[in-house]
């Protein structure tokens, strides 16, 4: 009976010392709360300049409303890594600031962010504006005059088929 | 409404009341999916351990000290009721005490398989007390339920976090659906649209354009052009 029991307890415990470190590595949640992106910073105007080839992988670019300019240069595209509640900053090349918070992820695996396009200090063109992504799908907030176009500023974070 | 919990889904088809077409669906889903048959395998190991657990406590009842004591008990009382009272008689007359059998375990099938069996090596010995093997079995009892909810606190939650939150986010199960949204915008004082423009498979990307001009106290609209 003794050695029943103890066999019985020892299953026990072997399947708590089991259960805890499967559990562990079946729960990316470090991995989860950092997530990598890239920002897509493009000048889109009626140049001659044609299409930067560095945007060929973004076709959405090429449709309406977009395909009305005649040129798109991609002036940068800094990567960036959000941390769920932890702001990002990058500065866009008209002196504004993008901030950009990732707020969580979702059940399926969607990021929900908030977004805001200001000056230091100003509330001056997107105070703020709530989206929600899947990952590898990207966002676009247009509409800055920058130069002779208008920026058109793509986020995109994660990766199609898990980030 | 909103479906179903995937755990809730497995508990109530480990239970046997997942019927019809939800059984077949989380059926499929076990012989894809590794973690999901993981979990069900660890409720079984569970049910099974907790079974092990009651049995082994149920063995170490001693049946026939058990009744010895109750008809003891019976006796006492017996000796000491009132007979006087017709209605409730607390003693049978002693032609009915003779007639009563004695209060014993009647061994089934299993005993007796047992009693032929040659002695396990872990057969009860004289210097183990009856109260040894029973504080042991309420100790594997304790350590099968903290197992139990040791696996209940550690499955995957249902909660979504709430916005700022800075716990971690819990880990999608399923494809989650394409393209993106706006939920929410705040234009200031410029005048924006928001719309979607299509991806290579159809899905929708949000489009958000905010012109860059001020509405000036009078109305007026003054583009600002930065160079």
């Amino acid at each position: 009976m003794i050695g029943r029991t103890l066999a019985a307890a020892a299953s026990v415990g072997a399947l708590l010392l089991v259960a805890g470190p499967a559990r562990a590595q079946g729960e990316p949640a470090e991995a989860a709360r950092t997530v990598a992106g890239q920002v897509l910073i493009v000048l889109a105007s009626d140049g001659d300049g044609g299409i930067d080839p560095a945007l060929a992988r973004v076709p959405a670019l090429r449709r309406p409303p977009f395909d009305s300019y005649s040129a798109m240069e991609l002036l940068s595209s800094p990567r960036i890594e959000l941390t769920v509640g932890e702001a990002e900053e990058l500065e866009l090349p008209n002196g504004r600031r993008i901030r950009i918070i990732l707020r969580e992820v979702t059940d399926e695996g969607r990021f929900r962010l908030r977004v805001s396009i200001n000056r230091p200090g100003q509330r001056d063109y997107l105070p703020e504006m709530g989206v929600v992504a899947s990952p590898g799908d990207p966002f676009f907030v247009a509409g800055q005059s920058y130069r002779d176009g208008t920026l058109v500023i793509g986020i995109r974070l994660g990766e199609r088929g898990g980030s | 409404m909103t479906a179903p919990n995937p755990d809730d889904r497995l508990q109530q088809y480990f239970d046997g009341e997942l019927a019809g077409e939800d059984a077949e669906v989380l059926r499929r889903e076990l012989e894809t999916d590794e973690a999901l048959r993981a979990e069900l395998d660890g409720l079984e190991q569970l049910a099974t351990l907790l079974r092990a657990s009651a049995d082994a406590r149920a063995h170490e009842v001693d049946g026939d000290a058990l009744f010895a004591a109750i008809e003891a008990k019976l006796e006492v009382e017996g000796e000491a009721g009132d007979d006087d009272d017709p209605l409730f008689p607390t003693e049978a007359p002693a032609e009915v005490r003779e007639r009563r059998p004695k209060l014993s375990v009647v061994a089934g099938g299993r005993a007796e398989a047992e009693a032929a069996a040659p002695p396990a090596r872990d057969e009860k010995t004289p210097h183990d007390g009856p109260g040894t093997g029973t504080w042991i079995g309420i100790a594997a009892t304790a350590i099968a339920a903290a197992a139990a909810l040791v696996f209940w606190l550690t499955r995957p939650s249902d909660r979504v976090d709430e916005p700022g939150d800075r716990g971690a986010p819990t880990v999608a199960e399923h494809e989650p659906p394409p393209g993106s949204e706006v939920e929410d915008v705040d234009f200031g004082y410029n005048t924006g649209a928001v719309f979607s423009v299509e991806g290579d498979e159809g899905e929708q990307y949000a489009v958000v354009w905010i012109s860059d001009e001020k509405v000036s106290d009078e109305g007026e609209r003054t583009e600002e052009r930065i160079q």
